[in-house]
């Protein structure tokens, strides 16, 4: 009998996962950059090839613009803030030998909560005449602000929303990134002369963190991008496309306006416009990683 | 620079790891702490650090109390037993750091600062020439680029050193710094610190499990067991006037031959066979007479004076031969050290007569404290070779 090449075998053991990958994801993805090519609306019986004709009326799209400018603010406020706050909470946490574990949880519960069920509470807390948020701006002096519902002001309260989700789950991340950090170094740089916080921040936890960081970063990034659940749920994009982002415009273009062709052109940039980021984020932090 | 450790004693919860140390170290001396893992000798040299606060004694730095100083505030060096080598450094950057914590501000400390201030400037300059100084005298100068990742064990062991040195603290800590090493290694790094350490003349406290390392090193050592000092003194004192059995064996290799004995007037019994003692108020209970490997001479096994002992297996080493025996005096069995010659015609199960040279004989007592005694010689001698 023929013994079976390596080559063979190692395909022949990888060929599940292959098949679900191809079937759940490179697939899918495939399908998408073709239907992105034609004029097909959702129901419709025919279907004409029309080129890259989705992809040229992208940039004169008003709705598309902005959905693309809207996106980049809130992605552009909620990843740094969400980082650097999650890393000062697991740097809190870490410092602490007190109710570690209460704190863990309690930043965490945004994350392990459903985003829709929350946003009905956001909803209410910042009622314009009954929420908590205004009753205390008003005790405190200051008018009320109507957060949600002035074109001025919705970005960046989804924005502080979206801070609020994700900032427990990059301290999480983060926690483990410490733990990983050897005690040895931190004594060796109290007798070395680095004892104090800062000191000690910048000489060891910063520079160790840098894999963490850089996992951190990215993934904050990719998720700020996917902003849907909240948009969806409150604001509907509005008042004025004040908060219009991306994957919502993609939505309603595809399963309220079933202009597929063009939601799967979207789509394509979108993933793109994300891979892109990622890449480009990789290679400019890390050059500046240590990996151990 | 002298160290004063008087009266440290450190629980960890409610198990207690240190009672009541107290050590002194002249200035230049080279202290070594042995004891086996987990008897507080790394405790105690943390303590001494200012990275763990002691319950009770004081920690004097010529003569000066430093309890309540930080680390750096103490000026000591430590060479951990990890290395705990920056692994995001470059050698030269490691090997900066304490200078650069020390003899910059915090502004100063800035990437870029040299290139507004010429202070500053300076300031860099003259630690890149200390840096290297240090890096020559450890051989170092052509890794000072390099990761510590990219380092051998050996390597980065110099590096540590070379941090640990470079702006001459008033007390060198190392804990362990051999044990990651490979024993050809650690023979050669072993005689480079104690050169070092005698050139800089840096008072030093050294921690290790390994009694050759401090018997090789140190100008005196302190032996440990489950946080207690057993005894203090050089190398020669403690090899032949140990104060316990416990540190009688754990100084020495092979170890010291334990042999049940007891003592009647002038006579001290070995499995019924007396020979002379001069020893005042021992009572005849039981004793340990602890005989050295080198001090158990073989003799020929129809000497009715010598003990009756079979061979059990025989090691030949090449400049030596060491022979395990059988004897009931001895429940945990015998090693004999001998010549090469003797031990290469020696086989297994071989009756064998033993005598004992008076020099290599330690008697202990009741809670295995040593007793007083001295043993005048017999007139046996070394025995002629046995055929």
């Amino acid at each position: 009998m023929k013994r079976p090449s390596t080559a063979g075998v190692g395909l022949l053991f990888a060929a599940p996962a292959m098949f679900g990958l191809f079937l759940f994801v490179i697939g899918p993805t495939l399908a998408v950059a073709v239907m992105s090519l034609t004029d097909w609306q959702l129901g419709a019986s025919e279907i004409g090839f029309v080129g890259l004709d989705n992809y040229r009326a992208l940039p004169g799209d008003r709705v598309f613009r902005t959905a693309l400018a809207n996106t980049l603010v809130y992605a552009g406020l909620v990843t740094p803030i969400s980082v650097a706050l999650g890393l000062g909470l697991a740097l809190l946490i870490e410092a602490s030998p007190l109710g570690r574990g209460f704190f863990r949880a309690a930043f965490f519960l945004p994350v392990v909560t459903t985003t829709v069920a929350m946003a009905v509470v956001w909803e209410f807390v910042l009622h314009p005449s009954l929420g908590p948020a205004n009753l205390m701006l008003r005790a405190l002096g200051f008018a009320p602000a109507n957060f949600l519902g002035d074109a001025g002001s919705v970005l960046a309260t989804l924005a502080a929303i979206g801070v609020w989700e994700n900032a427990g789950f990059n301290m999480v991340l983060f926690l483990a990134g410490l733990k990983a950090i050897p005690r040895e170094l931190y004594q060796a740089a109290a007798v070395d002369g680095a004892d104090r916080a800062w000191e000690r921040f910048w000489t060891i936890t910063f520079p160790l963190l840098g894999p963490t960081m850089l996992f951190v970063a990215v993934i904050a990034l990719l998720r700020s991008f996917k902003v849907f659940e909240i948009v969806a749920a409150i604001t509907q994009g509005g008042p004025r496309r004040a908060s219009e982002v991306l994957l919502f415009t993609i939505y309603q273009e595809g399963f309220s306006f079933f202009r597929i062709g063009h939601a799967a052109a979207l789509t394509m940039v979108f993933l793109c416009g994300l891979l892109v980021l990622a890449l480009f984020q990789i290679r400019l932090l890390g050059r500046r990683v240590h990996y151990a | 620079m002298t160290l004063g450790i008087d009266g440290i004693a450190k629980s960890f919860g409610a198990t207690p790891v240190l009672h009541d140390v107290t050590l002194q170290l002249g200035d230049g001396e080279f202290l070594a702490v042995v004891g086996p893992s987990g008897c507080g000798k790394s405790t105690l040299l943390r303590i001494v650090a200012g990275l763990e606060p002691a319950d009770r004694g004081t920690v004097r730095i010529d003569g000066v109390p430093v309890d309540h100083l930080p680390p750096k505030a103490r000026d000591v060096a430590m060479v951990f037993q990890s290395y705990a080598l920056y692994p995001h450094m470059s050698v030269a950057q490691n090997i900066a750091l304490p200078l650069a914590m020390r003899d910059l501000g915090r502004v100063q400390r800035l990437p870029g600062w040299s290139w507004i201030s010429p202070r500053t400037r300076a300031r860099r300059h003259a630690i890149v020439g200390q840096v290297r100084e240090a890096a020559a005298m450890l051989e170092l100068e052509p890794l000072l680029d390099r990761r510590p990742g990219q380092l051998s064990g050996g390597q980065r062991q110099r590096v540590a050193l070379a941090r640990a040195l470079v702006r001459r603290p008033r007390l060198f800590l190392l804990d362990e710094p051999l044990s990651n090493l490979d024993a050809a290694l650690r023979a050669q790094t072993r005689n480079e610190i104690a050169l070092l350490q005698r050139r800089l003349g840096v008072t030093t406290v050294y921690v290790t499990h390994d009694q050759v390392e401090a018997m090789t090193m140190a100008s005196r050592i302190a032996v440990m067991f489950a946080g207690r000092v057993e005894q203090v003194g050089t190398p020669a004192d403690i090899y032949e006037r140990p104060a316990s059995v416990a540190v009688a064996e754990f100084i020495g290799t092979p170890r010291i031959n334990l042999l049940t004995a007891r003592v009647e007037g002038d006579r001290l019994f070995v499995a019924g066979r007396p020979r002379p003692i001069a020893a005042a108020g021992i009572a005849a209970a039981d004793l340990l007479l602890g005989v050295r490997p080198e001090a158990l001479l073989l003799a020929d096994p129809a000497d009715t004076r010598a003990l009756p002992a079979r061979v059990s297996h025989v090691e030949y080493l090449g400049s030596e031969g060491l022979v395990h025996l059988h004897t009931d005096a001895a429940p945990a069995g015998a090693v004999a050290r001998v010549e090469a010659a003797r031990a290469a015609v020696l086989r297994p199960d071989q009756a064998i007569g033993l005598h004992f040279a008076p020099t290599g004989m330690h008697l202990f007592g009741a809670g295995g404290r040593r007793i007083a005694a001295r043993f005048p010689a017999t007139g046996d001698g070394v025995l002629a070779a046995v055929s």
